[in-house]
């Protein structure tokens, strides 16, 4: 019989087998492990349970452990500090943030999400299209005939006369 | 829109013809590089990603367009194929205004960066906005007879059967709250109209062709006159107190409010309701500046209210017709706060803030001819609907 989620430990181990071990308090962030726990009946008694995450590196991996105990932390995670601690958590490296984004996304931690989703909002606002591909490195795949249209339908959005240069 | 061509995912893994593309971009002189590309050209080498992010899941990509302004969603839309699919569930309220009733026209605000922007649905011809209801604008006729219910995200519009006429009813005052309990697309909604004046409600299902009322001293005159649905009851704000409706028994029960609104309010303290995770909010603005929130809770087996100092990471959205609380994390804009609209005043909003406990004033409105905007609602679009942006056009003169 498997012991409540919240008194079992869990270790997580990324794909390049780094391991890290988890009060089960805190692996409740993520909805992932939740019901992985739940439906896993084999676990021992001793109350550990391991969970290999396939596509997650060590290095990501520790990132996400680290927010998950900060935000786990009852005594620590209100108000002001809180904010001030992920807008420092944040601060990554775009190749980083695409990695915390899928994390979140692959363990299901709904804080994680929303707050790399804001991050990468955050870093499209008020820029035109052709900065945000140059930011995030995307190839533009329209024809002439579609970048027309697109520049048809909400001329304004692009800045009106200068399209030319700006989509 | 984008023709739906079968997109192949193209992305550049540190592709060559992008490394080469940029470079013969930053190859050009600089004094010839607009402002904007030349601060990415400063920060380039920093902030290459090589991250796919192109190719990043539509469900991902949603999560990221719900924080997004207007305005910075059709930008974004025009980044790639891939980008140009995703869709948008905004779930923070728009504010729509309204100048004049004979146009299709009406203008939409968004709060995130306050610009403004013009939405032209017939529909809105000859309607005053009423109010709003799980991402419904309640539409009223010019003639003070006809009442519409109008998704202004989808475009779906229900007209609901004329109500029955009552002696000579005065041209004003016909409607002053309208409620829905659910979305009209969902079976068994149940629309709800105070009607002040003549001291009644009236309320019919969806599909019905008459109305059912309730007549009762309780339903006062004059304001604050708000209606909400919350957990299979409808409950009328009104001068007396807050009015509990069971449409099924048609029995009316009064609701004492919290002692900190004074008897004596009109003008000065204005009360308002508002539904929120499954707990009704009591919002209490003194002389247009100070706010109070209050949280009605029943826990003991007695009705209490009890006083919020913060939100817990809500944003409240207040108007007459239309008061909306929803999750600032998800809605992306700030939380604790509370946006507040007043038909009165240069401003379209002001925004006060419950952990600061003070006013910051929003975008100034422009005055057309002297003129304010008549009409003010807030609407959040509904879990369900999608944003059409299609033939919106910028509005430059506000703001």
């Amino acid at each position: 019989m498997a012991s409540p989620s919240h008194t079992r430990t869990v270790t997580l181990k990324s794909c390049d087998d780094v391991e890290f071990v988890l009060d089960g308090s805190v692996a409740t962030l993520s909805q992932t492990l939740v019901s992985a726990m739940a439906e896993d009946s084999s676990s021992s008694d001793d109350g550990t349970f391991t969970w290999c995450v396939s596509n997650i590196t060590g290095e990501v991996l520790a990132k996400v452990v680290e927010f998950c105990n900060k935000h786990a932390d009852i005594s620590s995670s209100r108000g002001e500090d809180l904010k001030e601690w992920d807008k420092a958590f944040i601060s990554v490296e775009l190749d980083l943030l695409y990695d915390l984004i899928l994390a979140a996304d692959n363990l299901n931690i709904e804080s994680l999400l929303d707050l790399t989703a804001q991050r990468v909002a955050d870093e499209i606002k008020g820029k035109m299209p052709h900065e945000i591909r140059m930011l995030f490195n995307i190839e533009k795949d329209f024809t002439d005939e579609e970048e027309r249209e697109i520049r048809r339908e909400h001329a304004w959005a692009y800045g009106g006369e200068s399209l030319k240069s700006f989509l | 829109m984008v023709s739906k061509r079968t997109s192949k995912k193209k992305t550049c893994e540190a592709c060559e013809a992008c490394e080469a593309k940029l470079s013969r971009r930053n190859s050009r002189p600089i004094s010839k590089r607009k402002p904007n590309e030349l601060k990415n050209h400063n920060n380039n080498k920093k902030n290459r990603t090589r991250a796919d992010w192109g190719g990043i899941s539509r469900d991902l990509l949603e999560c990221i367009t719900n924080r997004l302004s207007l305005r910075d969603y059709i930008r974004f839309r025009a980044v790639c194929h891939e980008w140009s699919y995703a869709t948008v569930k905004f779930n923070r309220p728009f504010l729509f205004l309204a100048r004049k009733i004979q146009s299709n026209k009406r203008v939409i605000h968004d709060p995130l960066d306050r610009k403004t922007y013009e939405i032209d649905r017939p529909e809105f011809y000859r309607n005053y906005l009423l109010g709003s209801s799980f991402g419904w604008l309640i539409l009223g006729s010019f003639e003070r007879r006809q009442l519409s219910l109008l998704n202004p995200f989808s475009g779906e519009c229900v007209v609901l059967p004329l109500p029955p006429l009552k002696k000579k009813i005065r041209m004003y005052e016909i409607w002053d709250a309208v409620t829905l309990s659910s979305p009209p697309t969902s079976p068994n909604c149940i629309v709800l109209v105070l009607q002040a004046l003549l001291k009644r409600i009236l309320y019919c299902r969806i599909g019905d062709d008459k109305w059912d009322q309730i007549e009762d001293e309780l339903f006062h005159q004059f304001g604050p006159n708000q209606a909400i649905w919350y957990t299979g009851n409808f409950y009328v704000l009104s001068r007396t107190g807050l009015i509990h409706i069971d449409v099924v028994t048609k029995q009316l029960k009064m609701i004492a409010l919290p002692q900190s609104l004074s008897s004596d309010y009109r003008d000065r303290h204005v009360p308002y309701i508002v539904e929120s995770r499954g707990e009704i909010l009591l919002v209490i603005v003194k002389f247009t500046q100070h706010f109070e929130v209050f949280k009605m809770d029943h826990s003991s087996g007695n009705l209490e209210w009890e006083r919020m100092e913060g939100l817990g990471g809500r944003t409240i959205f207040l108007e007459h017709g239309s008061a909306v609380c929803v999750d600032a994390s998800e809605a992306g804009c700030r939380g604790d706060c509370i946006f507040y609209t007043r038909k009165q005043g240069k401003r379209l909003w002001n925004m006060f803030d419950m952990e600061s406990k003070k006013l910051q004033t929003g975008p100034t409105q422009h005055m057309e001819k002297k003129k304010n905007y008549l009409e003010r609602v807030w609407c959040v679009p509904s879990k369900f609907d999608l944003m059409d942006v299609s033939g919106l056009i910028r509005l430059k003169s506000d703001n």
